[in-house]
């Protein structure tokens, strides 16, 4: 139900507007009060005299007469259109978007030059022309038409990701006959048939195209992968050596046929492919990992540690290679024996490192060399601050030395709060003892 | 002086003169992982750019006397002779000054490099230990001028203020040196010296450019300018004249300072295996 008040004063204030010539606010009112009541007779009729086109006027005058046929005015409208209407435009002949031959208006394929003219889209599968950049059904991009193989390999590569390996399948034959001597078109064919996993088709199209391209390392490279992974190692070998010997720059080749040679147990030409491998890419992460593998099968612990460490630090934290690391790392690193890291060596190594700022400002403080004018005071805080740093390097780094083991049991320093009772009075106590040897009062 | 000292004169100059031209700005290495933020690196910046700014700039602005700024904060500053003789602050001005800079740039290109090789060394050391080896070597690195003074060897008689950070942070240079030694760092140049319309100005131009450099070139080019640099304010002050107040043996001894201090705070890990793999190959 409409309020009969409002469309009366829409239609009062449209009817104004547009006696007042403003044409844009009498459309906005007069298409209200049409919107509230439709079958307004007089809101129809004076929306035809704001509306732009010839054809919204004559939709109005209709609606005019659909109301009251008797309509006088309407009518005289309709005939006015119908004298001064403009000529409908020609109907655009249908021509091929590649040849621009004449194509009948239902055909699939050009006539003069076989070029498709419809294909399924990739988003929704209605079969639209090609000369669509996008989809009207869905909206899919489709690219460009007039790029030849290149529109076809988008559109191959759309359909793969979307599951419709037959399209695709066609759409990369499309794009290879298109240009059966591009050589980024032949790999990217041959890599759309890997990816489908036809294998069968991408080792021939790779081979198609070592023969158009045999100086090109890329082909060799990937054909050497794809028989790595059938498990044809002499096969992948010959192949990748190729592609090292095209492009020695390659370091995915070059650490792929490292690979090959560390399966093989030929280590020393394994060694050199992979340096030459970090040498061309220096942050090829699994390229380290594999050097460091074949410099400890060489008896080459240190070079194998420095390349874990480089693997590990290119790797990202968790990744598998980090991992990988992590695991050999701590295999060629046992604990240190406890002797060591918890004896009396390593604790005067700490003492004395905490005990560096405090014998340094009593000896800067004397003034003298040889320093035998320490004050007495600064005598005895040193003598503080030997105490406090051994309690201070217990707490922290020798925990389980042979004193705290006596004093805490065999586990030493163990619990946060056993370290709390002799670090806090340690670092107190160096604190206070630098203080004193620095005050000279 | 003879030819010879000329001569060597002549080359140390030039030396000098061609390594100042450029400073090595250290922008990545290949060390992208931390263990945890750096808080002492943070924290010692933090302090060194407050205190800049509270004794350069509020200070010097409340007593818009230059003279007297320098008095009142002459104090805090190291001069050797007054730490021999037991006047004022002693071994805590050591301390004091290498938390003063003279000027922005002073301070900017120290917090530079402090940012870039402390953060990478506290990852390994952790923040207390770092913080303790940046002080040694703040120490040790004064150590120089003031056994110096001891020894009566000083021309000017020690009465030279000495203050900046530079020396620490050269020996938190050579310590990350020595723990990797094989890192590459990427370095922008930065020249110093850009002649405009055939003046040359002391406007410092970095160029947009990543020169992957061993970390070794740090070092030697710090040390041979350090050397250079020094020799010649030593010959300069024989013949009664200051060539420069940059304390160039404090900064060789802060590379001295962080090279032997570190051993005393690595942990037993990194001394261990270093050895082990070394007896192994």
């Amino acid at each position: 139900m409409h309020d009969t008040a409002q469309v009366t004063g829409l239609l009062q204030h449209g009817i104004a507007a547009a006696r007042a010539g403003r044409k844009e606010e009498a459309r906005q009112y007069l298409l209200q009060a049409t919107d509230l009541d439709e079958r307004n007779e007089q809101a129809w009729l004076w929306l035809s005299g704001v509306v732009e086109s010839f054809e919204d006027r004559r939709v109005c005058l209709e609606n005019v007469l659909a109301i009251n046929p008797a309509n006088p005015h309407a009518r005289q409208g309709l005939r006015w259109l119908e004298e001064h209407a403009p000529p409908p435009a020609p109907v655009a002949e249908e021509r091929c978007p590649r040849c621009q031959s004449p194509v009948p208006s239902s055909g699939a394929v050009c006539p003069q030059c076989d070029q498709l003219l419809i294909v399924a889209c990739p988003g929704c599968g209605e079969y639209i022309e090609v000369e669509h950049p996008v989809c009207p059904e869905c909206g899919c991009l489709l690219g460009d038409f007039r790029d030849g193989a290149h529109y076809h390999l988008g559109l191959a590569r759309a359909y793969l990701e979307r599951e419709r390996f037959t399209l695709a399948q066609e759409a990369g034959d499309r794009a290879e006959a298109e240009a059966p001597d591009d050589p980024e078109v032949l790999e990217a064919v041959a890599a759309l048939h890997e990816r489908m996993g036809h294998t069968d088709l991408a080792v021939l199209t790779y081979q198609r195209a070592i023969e158009r391209h045999p100086e090109s390392a890329i082909y060799y490279a990937r054909l050497g992968a794809i028989y790595h992974r059938r498990a044809m190692p002499d096969d992948a070998r010959a192949m990748y050596e190729q592609a090292v010997r095209l492009d020695s720059n390659d370091s995915a080749a070059l650490f792929a046929l490292a690979q090959l040679y560390a399966e093989a147990g030929v280590l020393s030409g394994a060694c050199r492919l992979l340096e030459r491998a970090v040498e061309v890419d220096p942050e090829h992460a699994e390229a380290h990992l594999l050097l460091s593998d074949v410099y400890m099968r060489l008896g080459k612990s240190k070079q194998a540690v420095q390349q874990y460490e480089r693997a590990g630090a290119l790797s990202k934290p968790g990744s598998a290679v980090g991992r990988e690391v992590q695991r050999r790392l701590t295999k060629l690193r046992p604990g240190i024996s406890e002797q060591h890291a918890q004896g009396w060596g390593e604790t005067f190594r700490r003492v004395t490192g905490l005990m560096l700022l405090p014998v340094l400002a009593a000896w800067v403080n004397a003034g003298v060399i040889p320093p035998w004018e320490i004050r007495p005071a600064a005598l005895g805080a040193l003598a503080v601050a030997f105490l406090a740093s051994y309690l201070w390097a217990c707490a922290t780094d020798v925990p389980r030395n042979d004193i705290m083991r006596a004093i805490f049991g065999k586990a030493g320093l163990e619990r946060l709060w056993q370290k709390a009772l002799v670090g806090v009075p340690g670092v107190a106590l160096w604190g206070a003892a630098l203080g004193v040897i620095m005050w000279r009062g | 002086m003879s030819e010879f000292e000329a001569l060597m004169i002549y080359l140390a100059w030039g030396v000098d003169f061609l390594l100042s031209l450029v400073f090595l700005l250290p922008v990545k290495d290949d060390r992208g992982r931390h263990r945890s933020f750096p808080y002492m690196t943070v924290g010692i910046i933090v302090l060194n750019t407050l205190i800049f700014v509270l004794v350069n700039i509020v200070l010097f602005l409340q007593i818009d006397d230059p003279e007297v700024w320098l008095e009142q904060v002459k104090p805090f500053l190291l001069v050797p002779a007054d730490v021999v003789e037991g006047k004022g602050l002693g071994a805590l001005s050591v301390i004091t000054s290498a938390f003063l800079h003279a000027d922005l740039s002073h301070l900017v290109y120290n917090m530079l490099f402090l940012f870039f090789f402390g953060r990478k060394l506290e990852d390994v050391l952790g923040p207390t230990k770092f913080g303790l080896l940046y002080l040694a070597c703040a120490f040790v690195s004064s150590l120089g001028s003031i056994v110096q003074e001891m020894l009566k060897l000083s021309v000017t008689q020690g009465t030279v203020p000495e203050l900046g950070a530079s020396g620490a942070i050269m020996g938190i240079v050579a310590a990350y040196l020595f723990l990797f030694p094989g890192q590459r760092i990427r370095t922008m140049p930065v020249l110093f010296w850009v002649v405009l319309l055939g003046i040359p100005l002391p406007i410092p131009l970095p160029i947009p450019v990543m020169i992957p450099m061993p970390a070794w070139v740090f070092i030697l080019h710090s040390v041979l300018k350090d050397i250079a640099h020094g020799w010649l304010q030593t010959k300069a002050q024989e013949y009664g004249f200051v060539y420069s107040l940059t304390g160039s043996f404090a900064h060789l001894g802060g590379i001295i300072a962080g090279l032997t201090c570190l051993y005393f705070f690595l942990p037993a890990e990194i001394l261990h295996y270093r050895h082990r793999v070394g007896e192994e190959t």
